[in-house]
């Protein structure tokens, strides 16, 4: 039973001396001693990175450097010389036109504004915040109406106990709540918090939209240490591939699917926990959220162990994959309140964490796409573990092509695949909306349209292409248009294909067909032909739509 | 050692390794527009907004009621059927108004608008100036007085969200890139010498002239040449997006950290002889490192932070790191020498 698992426990046990076992724990126990020491510290980097002057003040705050000077004018010079970013005088702020002095001000404003606070709270207490605001985020679908209809009253009763249940927390940890927020903080807080709070009160001078950024940093809590586990496995499994042990397993009745879950379990099981141990600590729910990031990540790493033809390459393409995968999954928080932030299950665990309600059918929306990047990613990767392929010099992009190609046998299964790379597309159709951002708008849309029709095209391209038919073109586009459309019919990627026109129901079917057949027409002039034909069609129709022709 | 370094740096380039590499480093860098880009749109919504949004006050609250809301309701149920229906994007909801002691306000909002994001922007205005005049109505001082200036004494209104902007690409982005490039430098200098170890090259090249102190530092100063190519593109390309003070100083302290996290790595494979084990130890030195960066003012975030944002910075701060640097690679060559005596 399972003697790759049972192999790979005793090779471990055998590499894993008592010596190194002991270097492994002190160094452990070192990390997390540092780690414990630097989040109670707080995030500091930013600690005097503005330069302020005064003739007057003193300003004690740790984002600033202060200088004392002699005269207001002196100050003046100062600051249009740029050696200080920022001069108070009397109660006046001076700043110059540039980003970095207006962060300054902006800061000084809030130190300001702070030191006010708690002169007002020294001198008035409670009475001088007469305002305290609870925010309550409520989902809504406004469809045009001549005459709306009221919401029943049930509705509203709901909605007003769901308020109101906010505030029969204990009195205890109502007050604490309100003395949070009106006693006054220190100006220039961390930008990481690892608090939960049931219940939250803001003044109107703190009162702000919800931001997960704070949260951001309790997400690489739940999935660093996995990385640990994933580094074993990678490498574990690229050492197999490189001292050619791979070969004689394959030889063997054990199947190369088989022979891939044995050798990940161990290693999944470890991640799993590692990143129980955070759950335990912030959130039993929380593994739940971090379980779909960890077979993408699996999956993706073993490919990459296969395919590589170096420990260097395994290296460089582990860290540009995990590093994509970890934009993927954390960035979308920064754009909390907005659609876009809900394609990452880390979203709803941050918000999980923040307190806020989720929605659990939202979060298996925007877990779904990992899942089945990983099923497709882990079945690549078994296909790849052959002979031909283990022992060609080609790179592992190339390989990856072939893999699709030689999976691909029939139509059926082309149909198959061209459905999964639905989802790939989608993940790197995420990126080029981050980098249409770094780009003027009209050029960013162009940017845009071309980067879709290059990466849709080329997905499709490569199933096409073993085959070269009308009928293969045929069953890739219908694939790829009925996952396309499944994955629209969730809110969160139809706000999502706004931006990559995708939202139109029999179009899309029509420009697949025919990007598709131009393809397989072609495809017998060259691949590289027939892709950039393709191309030119798709992107000549995302252009148009655009446009509104 | 030549020939070593030659064939190494052939290797990286027939495999395009580098190219990855550059690529993560554009990636991270591209962060400070998209950064940018989220930062601004929850903290200066306006930003994004193309039309106005509506804003409504329910409840038994005339004080607030004049403070700027564009509707205004007798009852909650009133207030959420306009809100529901589109009609107002949110809804400040106070029962019962109390001039003389704490009135603890309801704000709907939309869950997952752009709307909503706005919305909350004008929300606090209105609830800022209500907040003055019950002051005011309780003889207490309603806000600080203070002013802001440009350098030619013009009225200015201070940017908000530009200094979370500043300090998120300054503090956090370009310090993640100067450790992203030594972790990547770490890591080749552990594959370039475990591949020799697991595939018994290393032996081969031991019989020739060359000394294991020599082929040490070859193959750091590979990992260092990578990483002086990885910090030149990711300085250069931050320079022309945002702009970075003193871009030598930057690429010195880059490199020093580089030299820090080859060392180590060398160490480790030194010791280990094996890559799992080597990158292994290395990730649990690397995530210390990495943890501790951020940790203080001194540390190699806080110092890199002050570098690029031309803020002042000691000496001392700046020349710890290539000491250390310096240290590091003296100890693994002094242990390669040490183990191929042992050997």
């Amino acid at each position: 039973m399972l003697p790759v698992l049972k192999a790979e426990l005793k090779k471990s046990g055998r590499r894993m001396t008592g010596k190194f076992r002991v270097l492994l724990a002190v160094l452990s126990a070192a990390a997390l001693f540092i780690s414990y020491l630097s989040f109670s510290h707080g995030f500091s980097s930013d600690s005097g990175i503005y330069i302020s002057a005064s003739d007057e003040y003193i300003i004690e705050n740790r984002l600033f450097q202060h200088f004392t000077v002699e005269s207001f004018q002196d100050g003046i010079d100062m600051l249009r010389s740029g050696k200080v970013d920022v001069f108070i005088s009397d109660s006046r702020v001076f700043v110059r036109d540039n980003l970095k002095s207006s962060s300054a001000g902006e800061e000084m404003k809030r130190f300001i504004e702070s030191e006010f606070s708690r002169w007002l709270y020294q001198n008035y207490g409670d009475r001088a915040f007469p305002v305290l605001i609870r925010a309550e985020y409520l989902k809504r679908e406004i469809k045009p109406e001549f005459s709306p209809k009221p919401i029943p009253a049930e509705e509203i009763e709901k909605i007003r106990e769901k308020a109101s249940s906010k505030e029969k927390i204990e009195p205890e940890k109502k007050d604490e709540a309100i003395k949070k927020a009106i006693e006054p903080k220190p100006a220039g807080e961390s930008i990481v918090s690892v608090e939960r709070e049931a219940v939250k009160f803001y003044t109107p001078d703190s009162f702000s939209p919800p931001s997960l950024i704070s949260k951001m940093v309790q997400a690489f809590l739940f999935l660093i240490p996995s990385f640990f586990a994933m580094q074993l496995f990678s490498s574990s499994l690229a050492e197999d591939v490189r001292l050619k042990r791979i070969e004689v397993v394959l030889a063997t009745p054990l199947s190369s699917t088989g022979y891939l879950a044995q050798k990940m379990l161990p290693y999944f099981t470890l991640a799993v926990i590692f990143a129980l141990i955070p759950s335990a600590i912030l959130m039993l729910t929380g593994i739940v959220y971090i379980l779909p990031a960890l077979i993408l990540l699996f999956s993706i790493q073993a490919f990459i162990a296969v395919n590589s033809r170096s420990y260097r390459e395994l290296t460089f393409l582990i860290l540009v994959a995990n590093l994509l995968v970890l934009v993927y999954l954390v960035i979308p928080s920064v754009f909390s309140g907005l659609p876009l932030s809900d394609i990452s299950p880390v979203t709803f665990l941050l918000r999980d964490l923040a307190g806020e309600e989720v929605y659990f059918p939202d979060f298996l929306i925007s877990s779904a796409p990992l899942i089945f990047m990983g099923a497709t990613m882990a079945y690549l990767t078994s296909k790849s573990m052959n002979m031909e392929n283990l022992q060609s010099y080609r790179s592992p992009f190339k390989r990856f092509a072939d893999v699709m190609a030689s999976s691909a046998m029939n139509d059926s299964s082309a149909f198959v695949l061209a459905a999964m790379m639905v989802f790939f597309s989608f993940f790197f159709e995420f990126f080029l909306i981050f980098f249409s951002l770094s780009v003027p708008l009209l050029p960013s849309f162009a940017v845009l349209m071309l980067g879709v029709a290059l990466i849709e095209e080329f997905f499709k391209s490569i199933l096409i292409h073993p085959s070269k038919t009308l009928k293969r073109a045929f069953a890739v586009a219908l694939g790829f248009f009925l996952a396309e459309k499944s994955l629209l019919l969730a809110k969160v990627f139809s706000d999502y294909s706004i931006v990559l026109p995708g939202q139109f129901l029999l179009l899309p079917f029509l420009l697949h067909l025919t990007a598709s057949s131009l393809f397989a027409l072609l495809s017998r002039k060259g691949w590289k032909i027939a892709y950039g034909a393709a191309v030119a069609v798709h992107f000549l129709y995302n252009y148009m739509m655009v446009r509104g022709l | 050692m030549k020939a070593i370094i030659g064939k190494d740096l052939r290797m990286i380039a027939r495999e395009r390794t580098i190219m990855s590499a550059i690529s993560i480093l554009i990636f991270i860098a591209s962060f400070s527009s998209i950064i940018t880009f989220g930062l601004l749109v929850l903290y200066k919504p306006d930003f994004i907004a193309l039309s106005g949004v509506k804003i409504g006050v329910a409840g038994d609250c005339p004080v607030l009621k004049m403070s700027g809301a564009d509707e205004r309701y007798g009852t909650l149920e009133e207030g959420l059927n306009d809100f529901y229906s589109g009609k107002i994007d949110a809804l400040i909801y106070l029962p019962k108004e109390n001039i003389s002691s704490v009135n603890f306000v309801t704000v709907y909002l939309p869950k997952d608008e752009i709307s909503g994001i706005i919305a909350s922007s004008k929300v606090k205005e209105i609830l800022r100036e209500y907040q003055e005049r019950l002051r005011r109505m309780n003889s207490i001082p309603p806000s600080h007085g203070f002013d802001f200036y440009d350098e030619n004494f013009r009225r200015v209104e201070v940017r908000e969200g530009s200094s979370i902007t500043f300090r998120f690409i300054y503090a956090v982005l370009i310090p993640l890139l100067l450790i992203t490039t030594a972790i990547i430098a770490g890591g080749l200098a552990i594959d370039l010498i475990s591949e020799e170890y697991e595939t018994k090259t290393y032996e081969v090249i031991l019989s020739t002239p060359l000394s294991s102190s020599e082929f040490i530092s070859s193959k750091i100063f590979v990992s260092l040449l990578i990483s002086s190519i990885l910090s030149a593109v990711w300085i250069a390309l931050i320079y022309l997006n945002v702009g970075v003070h003193n871009p030598v100083m930057l690429f010195i302290m880059s490199v020093s950290i580089s030299m820090i996290f080859s060392s180590a790595g060398a160490i480790s494979s030194l010791i280990l002889k094996d890559r799992e084990r080597s990158q292994l130890v290395f990730s649990v030195i690397a995530v210390s490192i990495v943890t501790a960066s951020f940790s203080g003012k001194s540390m190699i975030a806080g110092v890199a932070a002050r570098i690029s944002a031309g803020s002042p910075f000691t000496t001392l701060e700046f020349l710890t790191y290539p000491f250390i640097g310096a240290l590091l690679l003296l100890l693994s060559v002094f242990l390669s020498k040490k183990w191929e005596m042992m050997e």
